[in-house]
């Protein structure tokens, strides 16, 4: 019934419009709320401070207002209720001891809540020195409230009502105005500003609002007899200000200046009122300032579209506005020049709810052109409110698309030969990703290929991959990714590999006119490092961007030294883990994402299915109008028998044979995919840009010569199964847009237990989105299973979370974001990042690689002489056959075995030329039946 | 002297400093029982200045050297004899009861040139109320200026 019974948790500013001893500061408490039910209590408040904020005057008045919430935590919910109306009677522990029914007069009043104002103002004043005001919220859903020095009110729905009312009297010293029989009514004049005896149009305390046409009385009480008002012969017209008898407990000969007000009954503020509250919190007001942040607005090199078809971009015209008051900005003149004003040539600003300062923007559009044309104008702009007027100059020019140039450093090390987990070799599956990335390459991009195992050779300088398909540059490439020229071999040097490529981005930017606007790096490595020199050794001397992926188990990569290459370079690490048999095309999918990210496409949707013959998957993904054009990809082992359509917003189907210079269609060995610049139909740019589009797949024809799916023995007879007859894809949408989502993931320990920090930005038009968008990652666990983690925002505008890693093995990141434009469009992005945790993971040296010991033991039993004939008797007694054994491992080393050989040309196991010791058959009896124990364990 | 701003209305002047004042009514007498020099703005007066001899009801005045009233601010009704009471139709009454021990605040502008706070009214003593209701408000207590950032004082001029 007291302060023993709970606690206070601390205070928070919720709204924050500047310094305490500025503005005009609102306390709010909570009293009976649990611990657990603090959440509830801050919703409550935000509902009160929305409440007072959406009641005139105070909307525009509240950027003089702060509001600070005071938590407290009470043992019991509620408030106790004795039921004197009825109903069970409840008591409840709360710290500042609510009540119903207070006994007043001897009587218990059923909605009189009320609380210990003492402690109440004793705990405002300890928290927040400087209030000016203070309200206590009671969680209850009974309606109920009480006035004083303390406003008291319920959760109850209209329970705010009465708040605002009591803080009416305490806060701007304002009169009831509703009547009663005179008991309490002041003999004189009423010293409140909002009621008066005199009805004398000259000498009126509101006589300013009062119009000339006004009757005065305006209205009389019928009911009263003993009232000398003289009823006016028509009444005044609806909301004007007048004397309407009626008010301050008196229902006779006292007047109020409107029929209804909040002080009666709880309708809008009269305007007297209204007045008054506005002279109360005017000292409070900041200083009304409105800043021009954009003297000019600067669309510089914006690239030409795809198609011949212009980018257009917004840039927005920007105030930095301190007011409480609605401010109107409106476009006057222009803009010239050609530029477009997209949303509009007026905009209105109000001030923040939370913060001091709102920003106003006019959006100015420009579509580019041809790459070399330049445009100016200007636009002039007035505020209405007060007649400021500001000329911005508008510049811009067109360039050519950037291009790209890239180069893939490949591990061919003997490992690669291996199985990549669902049947097919690491090498193979390499070469199909490979075959897509150079595929979906844009015509002007770069792409150079380099080749690593114990060294590397530069295979392909950087050359054009030429138009798709068939693009010189593209045909060799792909050429040599099919070719004997990666064929597996030998040890893994990924540091010269890396040197390789960074030395043949330079020779390009070098030979290049001009030169490449970007040039990236993507290693694709299956091991650790085991032949110099080292990552950390070559990474300082990386100009690119540079990506990576680690293919395979992590306990096999060389992860922190990855890591550290690509997050010094503006890329990041993809860690395939073992590659199953739902997820066949997890290579390829990342090599799509990496090339996303080296031409700054957005990922929009990415899903994954299985054909069959008799089904046909619709595929839906949103197109904003933000996005000025895509690339719709299907990754699949055989692309050849998937009908692949494309179905616009407003229902028109595109086909391969769709024609039109804004669609274009492109099928490879494993990829088929439309390249659109937006609209896709010119002449229909409502129904083919914006808007819910679809991808239409099933099994069956493909351009103009029919395919079966029974061809797929001709195409890749390991698909080909008639009984079954399914067939895998994934598909890929990219948009390349002014809507931009960039997410990173940061990985400071690899241990079991570290936390992986995850930030994502959203930018329209370089401006962060900040309405209706969220954020979340789907994490997938190494067992499997999925887990979900919804970020934040922070005090950058940035979305945030964290997370961590609670098993060994890869975790898969997939960063979603979904919102609507400032135009109100649906939109998706997404990007996937990968993370894993092993046990030591922080004790992994990214300059002492983890050796295979147990094949590197092999190597050095294998070492001529090493086992004697005497060995093998004795293991052979002890049921080891040596030499099956020494096959056995063999086998399984022998990529690493051909590697070691690569480094050190030694010859194999040979028996009996030469003794060993007793004591040393011994030791290497120990360590074999040891290691076979290890391995068995 | 205190600042000046624009309102929408008229000039008001600005008090960057306020005194924050607890009062304390019990058995018709009126006591300070705090005080508390705050570093924020006072809020401004509101209305009319009130006149002795013409207005009813409460509030309260600084004054200085010379008498003259500096400030004053209203009181919704500082004797806690009665209570209001909402219900949920909408319909907003008084009720009143025997006095009780009442404890109210007030903030005042910290002005060097305020001298002394008189606190103006029609009655502290309700046994008397139905007599004195029929008159209009008169001085009912005088306070010094209290010194000092923050304590307890009682005394009456």
């Amino acid at each position: 019934m007291s302060a023993t019974d709970g606690y206070i948790v601390g205070t928070t500013k919720v709204v924050d419009h500047g310094p305490d001893n500025l503005r005009w500061n609102l306390v709010i408490i909570g009293d009976g709320y649990r611990e657990g039910e603090l959440t509830q209590y801050h919703t409550d408040v935000q509902n009160f401070v929305t409440a007072l904020r959406n009641t005139p005057p105070f909307d525009e008045l509240f950027c003089g207002i702060n509001v600070h919430r005071i938590d407290v935590v009470s043992n019991d919910s509620g408030a106790d209720d004795p039921g004197c109306a009825g109903g069970a009677a409840t008591t409840a522990n709360t710290y500042f001891d609510a009540t119903f029914c207070t006994v007043w007069a001897g009587t218990p009043m059923d909605r009189l809540l009320s609380i210990n104002d003492a402690l109440a103002i004793s705990v405002s004043s300890m928290y927040v020195p400087l209030r000016h005001q203070v309200l206590c919220i009671v969680n209850s859903s009974k309606y109920g409230g009480s006035g004083g020095t303390i406003a008291t009110c319920s959760t109850a729905a209209a329970s705010s009502s009465i708040a605002i009312h009591e803080i009416g009297h305490s806060a701007f010293g304002l009169a009831d105005e509703y009547g009663g029989d005179g008991t309490g009514t002041p003999a004189g004049e009423p010293p409140e500003p909002n009621v008066t005896r005199n009805t004398n149009r000259a000498t009126n305390k509101w006589r300013a609002l009062i119009a000339a046409a006004t009757p005065m009385p305006s209205q009389c009480d019928g009911s009263c007899g003993a009232s000398t008002c003289v009823a006016p012969g028509a009444p005044p017209p609806a909301g004007a200000v007048g004397t309407y008898e009626g008010g301050s407990y008196s229902d006779c000969n006292t007047y109020r200046p409107l029929p209804s007000c909040y002080m009666r009954n709880y309708q809008p503020f009269c305007p007297v009122c209204s007045g008054v509250i506005r002279q109360t919190l005017q000292p409070f007001l900041p200083a009304e300032s409105i800043n021009l942040i954009t003297p000019s607005i600067t669309f510089l090199n914006v690239p030409a579209g795809i198609g011949g078809i212009g980018v257009t971009t917004h840039r927005a015209i920007v105030w930095e506005v301190v007011s409480c008051r609605r401010l109107r900005f409106q476009i006057t003149a222009g803009p010239t020049g050609g530029f477009g004003t997209p949303a509009g040539t007026l905009v209105s600003v109000s001030s923040d709810p939370i913060l001091p300062v709102a920003s106003a923007r006019i959006w100015v559009s420009y579509t580019s052109t041809n790459p070399g044309d330049s445009a100016n104008g200007t636009v002039t702009v007035r505020c209405v409110e007060t007649g400021q007027i500001w000329i911005i100059n508008i510049i811009a020019n067109t360039i050519a698309r950037p291009r790209s140039a890239v180069t893939l450093v490949l591990d061919r090390s003997g490992s690669m030969n291996d199985d990549a987990g669902d049947g097919i070799t690491k090498i193979q599956k390499l070469r199909e990703a490979a075959n897509s990335f150079v595929s979906v390459m844009q015509p002007g991009d770069g792409i150079g290929i380099v080749r690593f195992n114990a060294s590397a050779q530069r295979l392909m300088e950087i050359e054009d991959v030429g138009t798709a398909p068939g693009g010189s540059g593209r045909i060799t490439a792909i050429g040599i990714l099919n070719g004997t020229a990666i064929n597996p071999s030998g040890a893994t040097s990924i540091g010269d590999g890396v040197v390789n490529g960074k030395q043949m981005l330079d020779d390009a930017q070098v030979s290049t006119v001009p030169p490449y606007d970007v040039s990236a790096m993507v290693v694709l490595t299956d091991g650790q490092w085991n032949t110099p020199p080292s990552l950390a050794t070559v990474s300082g001397s990386i100009t690119s961007n540079t990506y990576a992926i680690g293919f395979g188990l992590p306990s096999n990569i060389s992860v922190p030294a990855l890591v550290t290459l690509c997050q010094g370079h503006n890329g990041y690490l993809l860690i395939t883990g073992a590659i199953t048999a739902d997820q066949t095309m997890r290579l390829n999918k990342y090599f799509i994402q990496i090339l996303a990210g080296i031409t700054n496409a957005q990922i929009v949707a990415d899903p994954r299915g299985v054909l069959d013959i008799t089904s046909e998957h619709r595929i839906p993904f949103w197109i904003c109008e933000a996005d000025y054009g895509m690339d719709l990809i299907i990754l699949s082992p055989v692309p050849q028998v998937i009908d692949f359509q494309l179905e616009t917003p407003d229902g028109t189907r595109i086909t391969p044979g769709f024609g039109g210079a804004n669609s274009q269609f492109v099928i490879s060995h494993n990829t088929s995919y439309y390249r659109c610049a937006l609209p896709v139909i010119p002449a229909n740019d409502g129904g083919s840009h914006s808007g819910l589009w679809h991808a239409i797949l099933k099994l069956g024809h493909q351009s103009s010569e029919p395919l079966k799916y029974n061809r797929l023995k001709e195409f890749n007879p390991s698909y080909y199964d008639p009984k079954r007859a399914v067939l895998p894809y994934e598909f890929v949408a990219h948009a390349y847009s002014s809507l931009t989502f960039v997410s990173s993931l940061r990985q400071n320990s690899f241990e079991i237990g570290g936390v992986v920090h995850l930030v994502a930005s959203i930018l329209e038009y370089d401006v962060p989105l900040l309405k209706h968008a969220r954020v979340w990652a789907e994490i997938q666990l190494p067992g499997g299973l999925t887990e979900y983690v919804s970020f934040s925002r922070d005090s950058n505008q940035k979305f945030v979370a964290n997370y961590e890693l609670q098993l060994p093995g890869v975790f898969t990141f997939r960063i979603r974001a979904r919102g609507a434009t400032m135009h109100g469009s649906p939109f998706e992005r997404e990007q996937t990042h990968t993370a894993v945790a092993v046990p030591g993971g922080d004790k992994w040296d990214p300059n002492d690689p983890k050796t295979d010991d147990c094949c590197e033991w092999l190597q050095c039993l294998s070492e001529e002489g090493v086992i004697t004939d005497q060995l093998v008797e004795r293991l052979k007694k002890l049921g080891v056959d040596l030499p099956s054994l020494l096959r056995c491992l063999g086998e399984r080393c022998k990529s690493k075995l051909d590697e070691i050989e690569v480094r050190q040309p030694h010859k194999r196991y040979i028996p009996n030329t030469k003794q060993l010791s007793n004591e040393s058959i011994e030791h290497i009896i120990e360590l074999v039946v040891n290691r076979i124990k290890g391995r068995l364990s | 002297m205190a600042e000046k701003t624009s309102g929408h209305d008229k000039v008001i002047p600005i008090h960057r400093k306020t005194l924050r004042l607890t009062f304390r009514i019990v058995n018709g007498e009126v006591g300070l029982i705090s005080y508390e020099r705050l570093g924020m703005i006072c809020p401004p007066s509101v209305g009319e200045q009130p006149e002795v001899g013409k207005h009813g009801g409460f509030w309260i005045e600084t004054r200085d050297d010379n008498d003259s009233v500096l400030f004053h601010r209203l009181l919704h009704s500082p004797i806690k004899n009665w209570v209001e009471v909402h219900s949920p139709d909408g319909k907003i009454r008084r009720v009143f009861g025997d006095a009780q021990e009442s404890i109210f605040e007030v903030l005042l502008p910290d002005d060097i040139n305020s001298k002394s706070i008189t606190l103006m009214g029609e009655y502290l003593d309700l046994k008397k109320e139905g007599e004195n209701r029929k008159e209009v408000s008169r001085e009912l207590a005088r306070f010094k200026i209290p010194e000092g950032e923050k304590g307890g004082n009682n005394e009456r001029n």
